[in-house]
């Protein structure tokens, strides 16, 4: 197989993949990271957080909302990892509140470049505080990476099942899975749930600098809202141990939080022996 | 959803086995032995990376997008190419004034 043919077949999927998702969640706010195939390795630990302000004003930035999620990740074996999160957001002119726990599992299958394509899976539990709305979140993350020289891309195709609260009502409308009502009448919500599945994508190119400059380019798009970010980022290494990463994020649509400035600072540790 | 299965497909049929020629490489007290590896153009192959050391290694390369750790008296398979000509750096991220080396294409 001709590396050209190999490098087709790739791309022919990522084509395949841009277009068959029918319904998408909208953009995770708390994460903005699109996930390589490598987990952690056996006995390493990342202590990680992401900080995000983002802002519906185009000109002068107000009414800015404040994010962080902290990570806990440790590889288990060569090939899985663990991670719990707590997110937290902070509206302005408003107080700090807690927002959900998550915990993922991941995984990858084969060696690296062992397939044409790089492959993973990503399994994350979502418990949000505003359990009324919404009282657990299941995500299923299949990973795709493929590399290109120095060049780099990653696919993360999602689905999401969420049970969430019904409207009361005769709006038939399922409320947002983030606890947001989707229509601009005030809801009441009553007891029952039902699980609802969306579908995601985010995707990323990026370019292998050097060991102390990645750069990227990720889009993340959700078409239940109408929401796409696209966000130009570098990875940074900063120290021996301590790699971070910073971003800006455009909205390309009305329904997208406008500007983001987003931050992620990661602190590795090989715990080897203990 | 066919279509998607449809896809991998594709992608997964062309992942039989084959027979990959292997390269050998060891490290120790952090230094890679050998330090300097010529391989083929364009041609996928196999690095067996062994641990004969204490303490663990990382194997590291930019240019191969490659950063996996290998235990004491432990050993992992890297897969590699198929590459064009040129020298490929790598080096071990827990000893890396001393553990250098480099993949020769030519």
């Amino acid at each position: 197989m001709t590396l050209f043919c190999q490098n087709l077949k790739f791309l022919f999927l990522v084509v395949l993949l841009c277009f068959i998702s029918p319904k998408v969640f909208a953009v995770e706010y708390y994460e903005l990271e699109v996930y390589g195939y490598q987990t952690a390795n056996l006995h390493e630990l990342e202590i990680e957080n992401t900080s995000s302000v983002s802002s519906d004003d185009r000109e002068t930035f107000t009414n800015r909302i404040f994010r962080s999620s902290m990570e806990f990740n440790y590889g288990i074996s060569d090939r899985w990892e663990l991670s719990t999160y707590l997110d937290y957001t902070k509206p302005v002119d408003d107080h700090a509140e807690y927002t959900a726990f998550r915990a993922h599992a991941r995984t990858y299958f084969a060696e690296k470049d062992q397939l044409p394509v790089d492959l993973g899976l990503y399994f994350e539990v979502e418990l949000p505080r505003n359990y009324r709305a919404k009282d657990v979140g299941l995500e299923i993350k299949p990973i795709l990476e493929k590399d290109f020289s120095r060049w780099t891309i990653r696919l993360n195709p999602a689905v999401e099942f969420s049970h969430v609260a019904v409207p009361v009502g005769d709006n038939s409308k399922v409320v947002d899975p983030d606890g947001d009502v989707i229509s601009s009448q005030t809801q009441d919500l009553s007891s029952d749930k039902v699980w609802i599945a969306e579908w995601g994508l985010s995707s990323s190119i990026s370019y292998n600098f050097s060991e102390y400059f990645r750069p990227h380019l990720d889009w993340h798009l959700g078409f239940t809202d109408q929401s796409s970010l696209i966000m130009p980022s570098v990875d940074l290494k900063l120290a021996k141990d301590i790699k971070a990463s910073i971003g800006a994020g455009f909205g390309l649509t009305p329904t997208t939080e406008n500007r983001i400035v987003m931050a992620r600072l990661e602190f590795e540790s090989f715990l080897e022996g203990r | 959803m066919k279509f998607l299965f449809f896809g991998l497909f594709l992608i997964f049929q062309t992942s039989h086995a084959e027979d990959l020629r292997t390269f050998a490489l060891s490290v120790k007290d952090g230094k890679f032995t050998p330090e300097r590896i010529e391989v083929p153009r364009d041609k996928k192959f196999k690095l067996e990376v062994k641990n004969d050391g204490n303490q663990s290694e990382e194997f590291e390369s930019v240019e191969l997008n490659r950063e996996k750790i290998v235990g004491p008296h432990k050993s992992i398979t890297v897969f590699l190419g198929p590459l064009g000509t040129g020298e490929y750096v790598f080096f071990g991220d827990f000893h890396p004034d001393t553990a250098r080396g480099k993949i020769v294409v030519k």
